[in-house]
């Protein structure tokens, strides 16, 4: 059974009381429907795991053009003196 | 191809120095740094990008939202004459199914045609750039101008351009064999092939696994998407709270006030495919099922295989008919018909075929 609040926490997802209800709901409908895998028989089928049949598509040990580190930080809601900002991580 | 052509994009495919926020608050404010390869590959052309246009969150449609708000942004673009065409991300089959009961087309090229780079992702192994547009003629022209291998996507085939000229007229002399799997067509959507059959040399077939596509589908989108929506913590870019008090409370509040009810709902049902108890028996087996699904589609007796847009009573039904092109990586065109439409599937790589199929519908 879906433990919604048990995941969000995980997810790292605060869900309203009304949230939780309304995705309970559809979690169940989804799971029940989920059941039905078990009708298929894969014993020995090997999971696809993408369609295309290539394999370790690696580019030359080149270096790119990257980002500056002012790019990179240019998107950030915090920033300060060249690093993302971010709270008291210890107490 | 007229560079004049008004062009626009999706919110998930970036633009640099434009917001890029795949339809969600959790990237509200993200300015891409580069251009999609998409995007410079047409200005490359002449070709500018006029505008941008909403997209559901991350592209994945919605099980909450009301049918009558839920005519994408793209489709509004071009059934109002503001867009000729428009590039976006249709993982779920909403674009397309709304194309066609608009009047319109989506051409959804094979997987590994079109580059991903500078598309945000969402289901990685599905999420695949398309053509909307009125005219397909349009549209095969535009993805011929974006379509070919770049090294910033990893996932591609290694052929630089296609044209979609079909190298043989057999299937302009001969008439393309229309595969329809009667068992998913309802009787009111079953009248559009009739006319068809005349123009087509048409057989019947069986779907094999067809009850399982929605949840194949559902499954392996979640746990993808439950992946690629980790990084946005709120600390990197996009979004941050301003309701916290430490580090797990900006995260949990972030996360809890930006992303969507339908992106809340996927990302905690990948989380619970992906779970320990769980992964075996949701998650590899519906990449089992996946390799099935892919390898019961032959080809062999039949070119083009013909799919309704509608089908189901919820949204959660409705992906079953909307499944197979993200699947299996196949190609599509979805035209409209009648009141409705017809999504028509080739061979990887065949796209050709399909515009061949197209005229034969007109």
């Amino acid at each position: 059974m879906v433990n919604m609040i048990e995941l969000a926490t995980i997810e790292k997802i605060n869900l309203t009381a009304e949230e939780t209800a309304q995705l309970s709901a559809y979690a169940g409908i989804l799971e029940d429907s989920f059941a039905e895998l078990a009708t298929a028989d894969t014993e020995g089928v090997t999971p696809l795991v993408t369609v295309l049949d290539l394999k370790n598509v690696l580019r030359d040990d080149i270096a790119a053009k990257m980002l500056s580190r002012e790019e990179l930080l240019s998107n950030a809601p915090e920033q300060y003196d060249g690093y993302f900002q971010v709270p008291k991580t210890l107490e | 191809m007229d560079s004049k052509i008004k062009v626009f994009v999706d919110e998930s495919i970036m633009e640099k120095g434009k917001e890029a926020c795949a339809g969600s608050l959790i990237l509200k404010g993200f300015i891409s740094p580069f251009d999609a390869t998409a995007v410079s590959r047409l200005r490359a052309e002449g070709i500018s990008i006029s505008g941008r246009v909403p997209t559901d969150e991350f592209g994945i449609g919605s099980f909450f939202a009301d049918e009558a708000e839920d005519v994408p942004g793209a489709v509004k673009a071009v059934s109002e004459d503001r867009s000729s065409c428009v590039l976006c991300n249709d993982v779920f089959g909403q674009i397309r199914r709304q194309a066609a009961l608009n009047g319109l087309s989506y051409i959804r090229p094979t997987y590994g045609t079109v580059s991903r780079y500078g598309l945000i992702p969402a289901v990685s192994s599905m999420d695949q750039i398309g053509v909307l547009c009125a005219d397909p003629e349009t549209g095969k022209k535009l993805l011929a101008r974006i379509a070919g291998h770049d090294e910033g996507d990893g996932a591609m085939f290694p052929d630089t351009k296609y044209n979609y000229i079909s190298k043989d007229s057999s299937s302009q002399e001969n008439k393309i064999r229309l595969a329809v799997p009667d068992h998913i067509w309802t009787e009111s959507d079953r009248e559009l092939l009739a006319g068809l059959k005349d123009r087509f040399e048409t057989k019947s077939i069986e779907l094999k696994y067809y009850e399982l596509y929605r949840q194949v589908l559902y499954i392996l989108s979640c746990a993808e998407l439950c992946n690629n929506t980790n990084r946005y913590d709120g600390i990197k870019f996009g979004y941050r709270t301003k309701n916290y008090s430490g580090l797990t409370d900006l995260y949990l509040n972030t996360r809890g006030e930006a992303l969507g009810l339908d992106a809340k709902l996927a990302v905690i049902m990948g989380a619970f495919v992906l779970s320990q108890g769980n992964y075996e028996q949701y998650y590899d087996k519906a990449m089992k099922i996946r390799r099935l699904i892919r390898d019961s589609i032959l080809f062999d007796d039949y070119d083009v295989i013909a799919l309704p847009v509608r089908c189901g009573k919820t949204r959660y039904e409705e992906l079953a008919c909307l499944a197979l092109p993200a699947l299996t990586g196949l190609p599509s065109l979805t035209v409209p018909v009648g009141n409705s439409g017809i999504q028509l599937v080739a061979a990887g790589k065949r796209e050709a075929i399909l515009f061949d199929a197209w005229g034969g519908i007109q």
